[in-house]
């Protein structure tokens, strides 16, 4: 117990909001990445889907960008819905374990808790995402050369986190609203409608779309990836569509946060 | 049923709290919203056909697995519970309650679609119950026991999510592997399925499940696991 609290100083009030917000993504980090349901989960769902015969014929794309975004869209597939699932339990945690009044009694505040479990929990269910990713990269370089990371670290940053912050805060944040069960069929249905339902089906949807949280336009425009949806529209990428889709999926992620952090202020008895 | 019967579910479903069984009423509804919104707005009998299957195959129990592995691992105090009755019976019976309650609506939801004739190609009145109950019973059944074996509601969500939704990503694969195919759950959505592997596939699905249970069961015979952690 006395190593542990002897690990970081706690949090005082004349420290900055930075500060106290680091020190509460430490402990969140170090609390999300033990779990067990994390790694079982996001593993489980990234190799369920890599041991299927997957939708594009992968052996036979020699060039490296297309190789390593074919994949990215096949972890892309599953991954952030295992991500979801296990951060949505987060928000309600501390009301759960009724340790909302200590809490509120110490000095670190409302936002530096909320940022910091944003930015804790959620590296901490990407890293098992991140792992499966690096081993994959490994595997490819010893087949097609090690051109293939400076590649894979690319499509991680343009492709996988800008959707993977999009759902870590969609999942810190509603299911203050819904709860985490409701909050997880809603995931389940918003992915499938939202990404996957193309519009041959006759159903309005952002699938195909810059809008949607695959990142298929990053994939389609800078690394010459296959384009599912978006080929259905009968729609190019461009390098502007690719960063209309990063831009929304990251500034409605900063929205809805801040929206979180507004509303809990608000309601907040100090 | 006598009135203390009556007096013990009602206990169980307030202790069981309302956000499991809203999820399972959640998603026929959200799917009734949907075929009716279709039906209304002059959809093509093709997808209509196709909504209605999804929804009653698909949503529906995906739904209700979330919904009832939800009630594992969330009571604060288990441990009086274990002391006064069986804590596998005390978890079955919230769990059955809560996908009783998702069974009851998508019936409702399938009565509505054939009213509509928004119906699976190839289904009869046979399909009121055979295209959604075997698949719920499956996806029910396994998030139980993804539950109880992680003692995370959490990771069965996530994991029964994830096999949901690889049912559709993979669905040309699954109809070429026998075995694969008779864990379908979409087979009730499909065009045109031959008498024999429709029987096998609605058998093995409940038979699956049945098995499922029993593990969960056998696992729930200590239930001191679930005692004295936060969520895993």
């Amino acid at each position: 117990m006395t190593a542990v609290l002897e690990r970081t100083t706690a949090p005082t009030a004349a420290q900055g909001w930075w500060a106290k917000t680091r020190a509460a993504a430490r402990y969140e980090y170090l609390m999300q990445v033990r779990r067990p349901a994390v790694w079982v989960v996001v593993i489980g769902l990234i190799a369920l889907r890599c041991a299927a015969p997957l939708p594009v014929n992968i052996g036979s794309v020699t060039d490296h960008a297309a190789l390593v975004s074919d994949w990215a869209g096949n972890f892309m597939e599953l991954g952030p819905i295992g991500v979801g699932a296990v951060l949505a339990d987060r928000v309600r945690r501390e009301a759960r374990l009724e340790l909302n009044d200590l809490l509120a009694s110490t000095p670190t505040g409302i936002g530096p808790r909320l940022w910091g479990k944003a930015i804790g929990a959620g590296a901490a269910t990407i890293t098992p995402f991140a792992l499966c990713w690096a081993a994959l990269l490994g595997y490819l370089s010893t087949k097609h050369g090690a051109g293939v990371i400076p590649v894979g670290i690319e499509v991680f940053a343009t492709v996988f986190l800008p959707g993977l912050i999009f759902v870590t805060a969609f999942s810190l944040t509603v299911p203050f609203l819904t709860g985490p069960v409701l909050f997880r069929l809603g995931l389940f249905g918003y992915w499938v409608w939202g990404n996957m339902v193309g519009p041959d089906y006759g159903i309005p949807t952002p699938a195909g779309t810059p809008f949607e949280a695959i990142g298929e336009y990053p994939i389609g425009a800078w690394f010459h990836g296959f384009m599912f949806d978006a080929r259905e529209r009968g729609w190019n990428a461009t390098s502007a569509d690719a960063v209309i889709s990063i831009a929304f999926l990251l500034l409605t992620a900063l929205a809805a946060l801040a929206t979180a952090h507004y509303v809990l202020n608000r309601r907040s008895p100090s | 049923m006598n009135e203390s019967t009556w007096a013990r579910l009602h206990l169980e479903l307030r202790v069981t709290g309302i956000a499991a069984p809203v999820t399972a009423l959640a998603a026929p509804l959200a799917g009734a919203v949907l075929v009716t919104t279709l039906y209304a707005t002059g959809a093509g009998t093709h997808n209509l056909d196709k909504a209605a299957g999804v929804v009653l195959a698909g949503f529906a129990p995906l739904g209700a697995a979330i919904a009832a592995s939800s009630v594992v691992g969330r009571d604060p105090g288990a441990e009086l519970v274990m002391t006064a009755t069986v804590y596998r019976r005390v978890l079955f019976l919230r769990a059955g309650l809560v996908a009783a309650a998702a069974a009851v609506a998508t019936l409702l939801d399938a009565v509505a679609f054939h009213a509509m004739g928004a119906w699976p190609e190839g289904q009869g009145t046979g399909g009121y119950v055979l295209v959604w109950a075997p698949p719920m019973i499956w996806l029910v059944a396994l998030a139980m026991l993804i539950a109880v074996a992680l003692r995370s509601s959490a990771a069965a969500s996530g994991l029964v999510g994830g096999v949901w939704l690889a049912q559709i990503l993979m669905d040309r694969v699954i109809r070429t592997n026998s075995v694969l195919r008779a864990q379908s759950m979409f087979m009730g959505v499909a065009d045109r399925v031959p008498a024999h592997e429709w029987n096998v596939n609605r058998i093995a699905l409940p038979a699956v499940g049945v098995a499922a249970v029993v593990v969960s069961g056998v696992l729930l015979r200590r239930p001191e696991r679930f005692l004295g952690r936060d969520a895993a």
